[in-house]
């Protein structure tokens, strides 16, 4: 199995962040060393990702929040997707589908 | 089905913190973009998940309709030895996503890879109608198989997105070391201390 040996590995014993981004990985770690825990990384990283890859996520975005509490040992889910307005009818359907499930 | 069309793209997170906590994330617009609509005055691009909507079937999961969410991809996942947890990974793709995020955690308990070579290694995706991409590593002899069987092999691309883009936390179950990984075909960065 070859690997391409791209990138080091990353380790460390206190704190971890991995990210589309350079920028928002530093500052989810800088949060996490200032005291921050896993959620306030999370959510400082998805907002410097929105700055540094604005075409791919952002504030309008939406997405799913995985959360594992170690003191409770609970994990969490949080689907923030969005939903198709409320006064949408089937007459106003545009341009044919780009995804389709049906095929894979 | 357009095969560039098949995929998205996403950001993706993940994290954890000195107590143990973790987050894994992905967030999108959607297509690139979006819907390429920009709330006025705020800089705020308006996501399109919305062409995950399908007219056919009629019964299927994401028939439009008034006040509906799409069934996605998005798929952060964690892995847990007994309570522990082991992984936290996620990655872009769309249709791809359910499909490479097994490829990754095989590769890591399957077959003992390191985090990081798990992420760099080569995947496959089925893209629907007998069409398959493969990583260019992958062996000719596997590529011969998959043709006799009548599969359309896809020249993989450069660099090969379609794969996804991980990025990944694995906790040593033995020294608790946390070891971060991110994926080279999307750019990013693992950080720890």
């Amino acid at each position: 199995m070859q690997s391409t040996g791209a990138m080091p590995s990353v380790m460390g014993t206190r704190g971890v962040v991995a990210s589309a981004s350079p920028l928002a990985s530093a500052a989810g770690l800088k949060v996490l060393m200032d005291g921050g825990n896993a959620v306030d990384a999370a959510v400082t990283v998805a907002s410097i990702l929105g700055v540094d890859e604005p075409y791919f996520s952002g504030i309008g975005g939406h997405g799913i929040l995985m959360l594992y509490l170690a003191d409770t040992g609970e994990v969490k889910c949080l689907d923030f997707g969005g939903f198709a307005p409320h006064d949408f009818t089937i007459d106003q359907w545009g341009s044919p589908p780009r995804y389709r499930y049906r095929d894979v | 089905m357009g095969i560039a069309a098949a995929l998205s793209i996403s950001g993706r997170v993940t994290v954890v913190d000195e107590e143990g906590n973790a987050v894994a994330m992905t967030c999108t617009l959607g297509p690139g973009f979006g819907c390429m609509h920009v709330v006025p005055g705020t800089g705020i691009i308006l996501n399109n998940e919305g062409v995950f909507f399908d007219l056919d079937p009629r019964d299927g999961p994401n028939y439009p309709a008034a006040g509906k969410r799409v069934q996605h991809d998005m798929s952060p996942t964690m892995v847990f030895r007994g309570d522990r947890l082991f992984l936290a990974l996620g990655t872009p793709g769309a249709l791809g996503i359910t499909q490479t995020i097994p490829q990754v955690i095989s590769k890591v308990i399957d077959h003992g890879l390191p985090l990081q070579s798990a992420i760099e290694s080569d995947r496959y995706r089925y893209f629907g109608a007998g069409q398959v991409r493969l990583g260019e590593n992958i062996p000719s002899a596997v590529r011969d198989r998959l043709r006799n069987a009548g599969h359309d092999i896809l020249p993989p691309g450069a660099p090969p997105i379609w794969a996804g883009g991980f990025h990944a936390v694995a906790i040593d179950p033995e020294t608790g070391t946390l070891v971060g990984g991110a994926d080279p075909r999307r750019g990013g960065q693992a950080m720890a201390y």
